[in-house]
């Protein structure tokens, strides 16, 4: 049965005053992608965290990919900037552009015209029922993908000069 | 210059009543426009806060397409996460919640979460609260976005995603462990909206040249008030226009949408 909301408003003992409160989140895998990483799992994250942090340290099990793999004496130069420890993370993969066709702050921004051709293939799904651009899709980048690479490897290989070019250079620290 | 749009007459109304030096919790698409139209004039002060985490970037790469973009971190003064600027809401550092929806009622509570139908089956659903239900509970006032329809304007909403004044009883707000004193603007291309401070109900205070209030209460199923000092929208200027077009949203990503 599904429950709406599973809020519950109470007293609060210390100033009498109605406060809401909301039930924890305890989600059983956690992935995310971050800017940089060693092999121990500590993770460095710039532009906005998000909940990034949230995820990993809630999550039981969470799986990290990383732009890149940066040395433990990095991460001890600058702990200050380490946002994950690693003793929230079970997984750590290094992987170039795995935020792609997403934003990744410091490397590269949104591929738009990826994300607007999954857009189309969705609504036609949506609007007149027609799956069939979205199959394809599907087909194309995700099943027909052994690798995160070979999806890579399916697009055009001028994308990923200009999309790195739009992020317009924004300084991250990684040596 | 052709004459404005709908959604640049939202944008350009949306701007002119942020303030100076004060504080705004920006949603996607409209908002971050008319705030960024706001600090290019008279509000070269005004902060912004982007949920993801971002404290009163400067936008100098232009417009962010959501507020997960990277660019709305763009030279901010501090950028932490969304735990981290919702904390600044809370503690009342946020002047005003700019937010859109589905569906509003006299109180100015705001449904974006489904129309007809139930929860589990809604007859169109719609992306959801996002950030809005958390900035209209701690944000000081909430200004709100709303296509003027008669279906949008309600005497009751589908569900309650955003809080406003709520059954507007005077101690509603406080009763429901939220923060701040509630809607404060409802902006429409041809009407601006605030509330009544003793019934709390929505007061229609400006009318777009050559509209009557006649017309304006036909588009909205709840019976409207009317200010005494009821006056004319300003429109925007042609270099509001100029801004709006060929700085703030230069690709068009929000501003050729249409009003639905």
């Amino acid at each position: 049965m599904e429950r709406l909301n599973r809020g519950l408003m109470v007293s609060s003992p210390f100033s009498g005053k109605n406060t809401y409160l909301v039930p924890a989140c305890y989600p059983d895998v956690g992935l995310l992608h971050v800017t940089a990483a060693d092999m121990y799992g500590n993770c460095r994250i710039f532009g906005a965290l998000c909940t990034c942090p949230e995820i990993a340290i809630a999550s039981a099990h969470s799986i990290v990919s990383t732009e890149q793999v940066i040395s433990n004496e990095n991460i001890r130069t600058y702990p200050n900037l380490t946002e994950i420890p690693y003793l929230a993370v079970d997984a750590l993969i290094e992987q170039p552009f795995g935020a792609y066709p997403g934003v990744c702050y410091g490397h590269y921004w949104f591929d738009m015209a990826h994300m607007q051709m999954f857009r189309n293939a969705s609504d036609e799904f949506r609007k007149s029922g027609n799956k069939n651009p979205l199959k394809k899709y599907y087909e194309d980048y995700i099943f027909g993908c052994e690798t995160f690479d070979a999806f890579l490897n399916k697009l055009p290989p001028e994308i990923f000069e200009k999309i790195t070019q739009l992020d317009g250079g924004q300084p991250i620290i990684v040596d | 210059m052709s004459a404005y749009t709908p959604v640049e007459m939202i944008t350009y109304t949306g701007s002119r009543i942020l303030e100076d030096k004060k504080i705004v919790f920006v949603g996607t698409g409209l908002p971050m426009i008319a705030a960024m139209h706001a600090q290019l004039t008279h509000a070269p002060g005004l902060g912004m806060i982007f949920e993801a985490g971002a404290l009163s970037p400067i936008l100098d790469m232009g417009l962010p397409l959501s507020v997960g973009d990277t660019r709305a971190c763009r030279k901010a003064c501090y950028l932490k996460g969304l735990c981290a600027v919702f904390e600044l809401t809370q503690r009342g550092c946020a002047d005003y919640a700019f937010i859109g929806g589905a569906q509003i009622d006299c109180y100015g509570n705001v449904n974006s979460t489904f129309e007809g139908g139930s929860y589990s089956k809604p007859r169109t659903r719609f992306p959801g609260s996002g950030g809005a239900g958390v900035m209209a509970a701690s944000c000081e006032k909430t200004i709100i976005i709303m296509a003027l329809e008669k279906r949008r304007f309600v005497k009751k909403l589908d569900f309650l995603t955003s809080i406003g004044f709520g059954d507007g009883s005077p101690d509603y707000r406080e009763n429901a462990g939220v923060m701040g004193s509630g809607p404060y603007r409802v902006i429409t291309h041809e009407a601006l909206f605030g509330f009544d401070p003793q019934s709390k109900k929505m007061m229609l205070l400006e009318i777009a040249p050559g509209k009557t209030p006649e017309q304006i209460q036909e588009k909205v199923s709840f019976e409207l008030r009317i200010s005494p000092k009821l006056k004319p929208m300003r429109v925007p200027a042609a270099k509001d226009l100029k801004l709006l077009r060929h700085v703030c949203d230069p690709e068009g990503y929000f501003l050729t949408r249409k009003v639905n």
